[in-house]
């Protein structure tokens, strides 16, 4: 990411390589690599450094007020400060805080936590298909299902009843970033784990 | 699966330069609050939409703009509706009914196409059905599920002083967020437009394409291009109606537009729920699954890289894969036609079969790929540097293939960069100046787009 600096400001971002006329010439979009740092600043062209100290995760907090500043013959990106995304569903509320009916339902935003727990939801139920059709042969003429394959299914609702549980507890953002968190060798991470497929 | 890719291809003409990509995950809105109100019986909006979500998906209505009354009571959405079968909504709600509404009996599931929308209103017309017009690619809708003309002289719930946004619904807490791309936006203020001031037909290709506008805007027109990317909601109607950006960054600007349309990761295959930041990002669920790539090559030489930005125990593979692959669970790259395939256990995985090839990747790592369907050969590189070339074999050598993810469980992912990264790249271009690459592209290789399609495929 580059910028064009004139007179000690930020005229233009290119946030992605594009061709532009200065001063009556024509530049490709191909300088931004080809050229060397000392021929790009001799024609206002900054390469962009990015200031991440309040960058946060975007899966867990959204990063707002994206800030372009030109200081000390640095062209720097940097942040506001980032804002947690919701962790419960909220009805939506207009303006004089009535609920907001579209289409005769209520609007509601899912927060952080329901959409971890439909991942859960997913994922066991992605697991349990694959041995679903031991119970469909049961049910058809009576052949039991191999004890193996019912421990597993009896153990992914388990984990997928756990890791509701674990993620209904977390009072903030924070505790539920952490929950999926993998450290250690080898690593692991709070958030209980699905069971090895056996097929 | 055959996938429409409606876009100019043709060198030349008109070209559009840039979009706004829009995630709901991160909340991505514009608005503006007009300093009037304008004609709220006569205006056109004109924008081109590149949708990412579908109900197939389980994704809800997504606003394309909306606007709500100052008393808060009554709205004028337009939907894509995808709650329901994939249509487009456009109506206007007086509590405790509908004044007006157009709900189109065709559906709009192709994720790879740019699509043109008109929405043009005169309710002074004489002929109810002429008060509310709705044109897709140049086209007028004529059939529809549910149809309310409005009244005459009518005053939609629109083009007033109170609070109008683009990409979701205007309320105290947004909702109903779009998921896609839009380019090329216009309102004009006091007009009712047909297409053609806007598109024309490529005369040698068919394709309906964007045109120049060159009338005049009204008060409270705009036309968003989205090109200053530190300014994204700038009005280059000379109004100087800017808009605020809303959570939206600077890579949210991208190039692939109606004039030069961009490979994405298709949410089509099996894993569109999974898939966030304009088709680009895929995150792994609850079992093994694929994501492929729209553009699928049968011959050239082609570009793309991949970031890791999460690993998992099982691991994150990077190749190309038949694009009428035939899967239904398990390890796509497992299979024995599944192509060629780099694993972050530094492996390679030739139709099913994992041999030692190259360095591990994790977290952070950008692994690129430039598969030559000419030769039939294809160089995995991580970070910029290359694990060696290798030749692709009977079920990739011929006929159309795609670029391709292969993850499990979540939370893996990877942000794919067919040229337009949903992270901040390095500015190298494909020799044709098209992408944005953290890499430079190997001499002779180009990014997946239609332009280079047109040249190169």
């Amino acid at each position: 990411m580059y910028a064009l600096i004139q007179n000690n400001e930020i005229v233009k971002v290119f946030a992605n390589p594009e061709g532009f006329i200065l001063d009556g010439n024509q530049y490709s979009s191909q300088i931004f690599t080809a050229w060397s740092r000392a021929e790009k600043e001799e024609i206002g062209i900054y390469e962009i450094e990015t200031d991440s100290s309040n960058f946060k995760d975007e899966s867990y907090y959204i990063n707002t007020n994206e800030i372009f500043e030109f200081k000390n013959g640095k062209a720097i990106r940097k942040w506001g400060t980032a804002t947690a995304k919701q962790l419960n569903d909220v009805n939506a509320t207009d303006e004089n805080g009535d609920p907001i009916i579209q289409d005769g339902k209520q609007l509601v935003t899912k927060g952080l936590k329901s959409q971890k727990i439909s991942v859960s939801k997913q994922q066991a139920a992605g697991l349990l298909q694959k041995t679903d059709w031991y119970v469909t042969r049961k049910s058809d003429n009576g052949t039991a299902i191999p004890q193996a394959i019912q421990d597993f299914r009896t153990a992914v609702r388990s984990v997928s009843n756990q890791q509701e549980t674990q993620i209904n507890a977390c009072s903030n953002v924070e505790q539920l970033k952490a929950l999926f968190e993998y450290a250690g060798i080898p690593s692991t991470r709070p958030l209980a784990e699905y069971p090895k497929e056996v097929i | 699966m055959p996938l429409i890719l409606a876009s100019n291809s043709a060198s030349g003409g008109y070209n559009v330069a840039n979009s706004l990509r829009f995630n709901s995950a991160s909340s991505d809105y514009l608005s503006r609050t007009p300093a009037s109100s304008g004609n709220r019986r006569t205006w056109t909006w004109s924008g081109w939409y590149k949708k990412c979500s579908s109900k197939d998906n389980g994704a809800n209505n997504e606003q394309l703009f909306h606007q709500k009354d100052a008393a808060n009571n009554n709205s004028m959405p337009v939907v894509f509706n995808t709650g329901s079968d994939n249509k487009f909504v456009w109506y206007d709600y007086n509590s405790p009914s509908y004044s007006a509404q157009k709900t189109t009996t065709q559906v709009f599931r192709d994720p790879s196409a740019w699509y043109h929308l008109v929405f043009a209103a005169d309710t002074t017309l004489a002929t109810a059905s002429n008060r509310m017009r709705l044109y897709v690619n140049g086209s007028e809708v004529t059939a529809f599920d549910s149809s309310v003309n409005p009244s005459q002289n009518y005053d939609f719930n629109f083009n007033q002083a109170v609070q109008q946004v683009i990409g979701c619904y205007a309320i105290s807490s947004n909702v109903n967020f779009f998921n896609g791309y839009m380019a090329e936006i216009q309102f004009i203020d006091g007009q009712q437009l047909t297409p053609s001031s806007f598109g024309e037909t490529d005369t040698t290709t068919g394709i309906w394409k964007p045109k120049a506008y060159t009338g005049t805007y009204g008060t409270n027109g705009f036309y968003l291009q989205f090109k200053n990317s530190a300014a994204l909601g700038t009005d280059s109607s000379g109004n100087g109606n800017t808009w605020t950006v809303n959570n939206l960054t600077s890579v949210d600007q991208s190039t692939d537009t109606p004039t030069n349309n961009f490979c994405t990761l298709n949410p089509l295959y099996y894993s569109g729920s999974q898939m966030t930041e304009g088709n680009l990002q895929f995150s792994a669920s609850g079992s093994w699954t694929p994501a492929l790539s729209t553009i699928n090559p049968s011959t050239g030489k082609w570009y793309a890289e991949f970031k890791i930005t999460q690993t998992s125990s099982n691991g994150v593979y990077i190749g190309v894969t038949p694009s009428n692959i035939y899967w239904t669970s398990g390890s796509i790259r497992a299979l024995s036609n599944s192509g060629t395939w780099y694993g972050s256990d530094g492996q390679k995985y030739v139709d099913g079969t994992g041999t030692s090839y190259g360095a591990t990747f994790t977290t952070n790592d950008i692994i690129s790929v430039a598969l030559d369907k000419t030769n039939n050969t294809i160089i995995f590189y991580k970070n910029g540097s290359s694990q060696g070339s290798l030749n692709l074999t009977s079920s990739t050598n011929s006929g159309d293939v795609s670029l391709a993810e292969d993850l499990y469980p979540y939370p893996s992912s990877v942000q794919a960069n067919f040229g337009n990264p949903p992270y901040s790249a390095n500015s190298y271009t494909d020799g044709a100046g098209y992408g944005n690459f953290s890499y430079a592209v190997p001499s002779g290789y180009y990014s997946l787009n239609t332009k280079n399609l047109a040249n190169f495929g």
